[in-house]
């Protein structure tokens, strides 16, 4: 081998080297704009108010969530409302694997059980609410570390 | 195929999406040592190169590939490490083989099998099966020398078939069981490919995976978008036997439409770093073994899942003359 290839290969090796050492440094936690856990909202048709809460940090898997309905007029609890959630993961184009079961729990609040968030990444859970005839929805965006 | 793709659905398959995953599926890359050498790589764990050396008829190949999730950048970019306890691991073993009908033309086929282990908090799941069978094809523009001062050219195609379980149609919470895209796959491309007195080589691949729309659980139409793929790499051959490369792997999808309406920041991106060691034991046999790292840097991945992945590989040669 000659000096010449010497060289570049050593040079090489120091490139790439610094270039992953500089990737590491650079990395950073946390997403800028991360949707909260938490997330409340009027309804896309404006007859209901939603309020969805993960009962402990969304993980990859089932996740157990707490909905809320009120009235947005009059701001009364929402009882014995025909619920349904799904979610959708938008970059990925696929939905969540399974329904999740919806139980409820009193006084407006509802229990989503094992909503099935399979993958880390953005998801976007779509609440549909059919009660006394009023039908609304709305979208909560979450993000699965 | 796009691994994350084919990992997460297989999205892929870590992807997902992991691709996925890639998506999924098959960027391989080269490492000749000599001559009649073949490739020797494993971009996305193939055992088995992309292409036949010049005194090679045929070759077949068995490669295991074992990667693990440390993190995912999200819709904006940023990266973010797994939460304790997650576990998002996966093994992948794939039987390829490769075919010089004539000398310019080479046809490949590579099958995989998947086994998943997830879980988070108390939970842990353990699921695989087959995954998207892939086709391969390519015609050599320029040949392969090392005198010339041309490097080679080659125009490639792939074609990968949802013979895997979607995401979408996954039984597990965590999609332990998703093996494949859910879509099929075309990949157009080329492959150049330049060799220095067997003292050093280089590739540079660029392909385009275009896939056929799905349909969702509540019968919309899903259209995966189009998924450029990158691969440059370098080193060194040693006359021993042994021959390292290092490079990198950039892939970006754009956004899917669902139902005809794209979400803003859903389009995905990924850069790898990879490794490639090949060593032939033998005239006929060459031992392969990669690393392939997702770079934790925000901006360079974008809603996709950051694994690292080691493989390793077996390859066997048949030459064209006796």
């Amino acid at each position: 081998m000659n000096d010449t290839n010497r060289i570049s290969r050593a040079r090489f090796s120091r490139v790439l080297l610094c270039s992953l050492a500089f990737s590491w440094l650079a990395a950073c936690g946390g997403e800028g704009s991360s949707a909260s856990p938490d997330q409340e909202s009027i309804g896309l048709r404006g007859a209901m108010q939603f309020k969805l809460v993960p009962e402990a940090p969304l993980v990859q898997g089932e996740n157990d969530l707490r909905l809320t309905l009120r009235d947005a007029e009059t701001g009364a609890v929402v009882e014995g409302a025909l619920i349904e959630v799904t979610a959708i993961m938008p970059a990925m184009g696929h939905e969540a694997t399974f329904a999740p079961a919806i139980e409820e729990a009193g006084d407006g609040a509802y229990a989503v059980r094992g909503l099935a968030l399979s993958m880390p990444g953005r998801w976007d859970v779509h609440v549909r609410v059919e009660h006394q005839g009023t039908i609304d929805e709305v979208h909560f965006y979450y993000d699965v570390p | 195929m796009d691994l994350c793709a084919a990992r997460l659905h297989g999205c892929t398959v870590l992807g997902a999406c992991k691709t996925f995953a890639s998506a999924l599926l098959g960027c391989v890359l080269f490492l000749a040592t000599r001559d009649a050498s073949a490739s020797a790589c494993c971009g996305s764990g193939h055992g088995l190169g992309q292409r036949l050396g010049p005194l090679e008829r045929g070759a077949i190949g068995l490669s295991f590939r074992f990667s693990d999730r440390f993190g995912s950048h999200g819709h904006a970019g940023a990266f973010t490490l797994a939460p304790p306890g997650t576990r998002d691991a996966e093994g992948r073993a794939e039987l390829g083989c490769l075919f010089a009908p004539i000398p310019r033309l080479q046809l490949g086929l590579v099958a995989p099998v998947f086994l998943n282990i997830r879980g988070s908090r108390d939970d842990t799941d353990v699921g695989g099966g087959f995954g998207d069978l892939s086709f391969s094809a390519r015609f050599d523009i320029v040949s392969l020398t090392t005198t010339s001062a041309w490097p080679a050219i080659a125009l490639t195609a792939g074609v990968s078939l949802p013979t895997g379980r979607s995401a979408a149609d996954a039984k597990d919470p965590l999609a332990t069981d998703a093996t494949g895209l859910g879509a099929a796959e075309v990949r157009p491309g080329v492959f150049v490919e330049k060799n220095w007195a067997n003292e050093a080589t280089a590739v540079f691949s660029a392909s385009m995976g275009f896939r056929t729309p799905m349909t969702g659980a509540r019968g919309e139409r899903i259209e995966l978008g189009p998924r450029l793929r990158l691969v440059a790499a370098a080193g060194p051959v040693f006359s021993t036997g042994w021959s390292l490369s290092a490079g990198l792997v950039h892939e970006y999808e754009s956004a899917p439409a669902i139902g005809g309406a794209t979400t803003p920041d859903a389009d995905r991106r990924r850069t790898a770093a990879l490794l490639f060691a090949g060593y032939d034991i033998s005239e006929r046999f060459t031992a392969l073994a990669s690393l392939e790292v997702d770079l934790p840097v925000s901006s360079l991945g974008k809603n996709e899942p950051s694994a690292v992945a080691f493989a390793i590989g077996l390859r066997r040669s048949f030459p064209r003359y006796e």
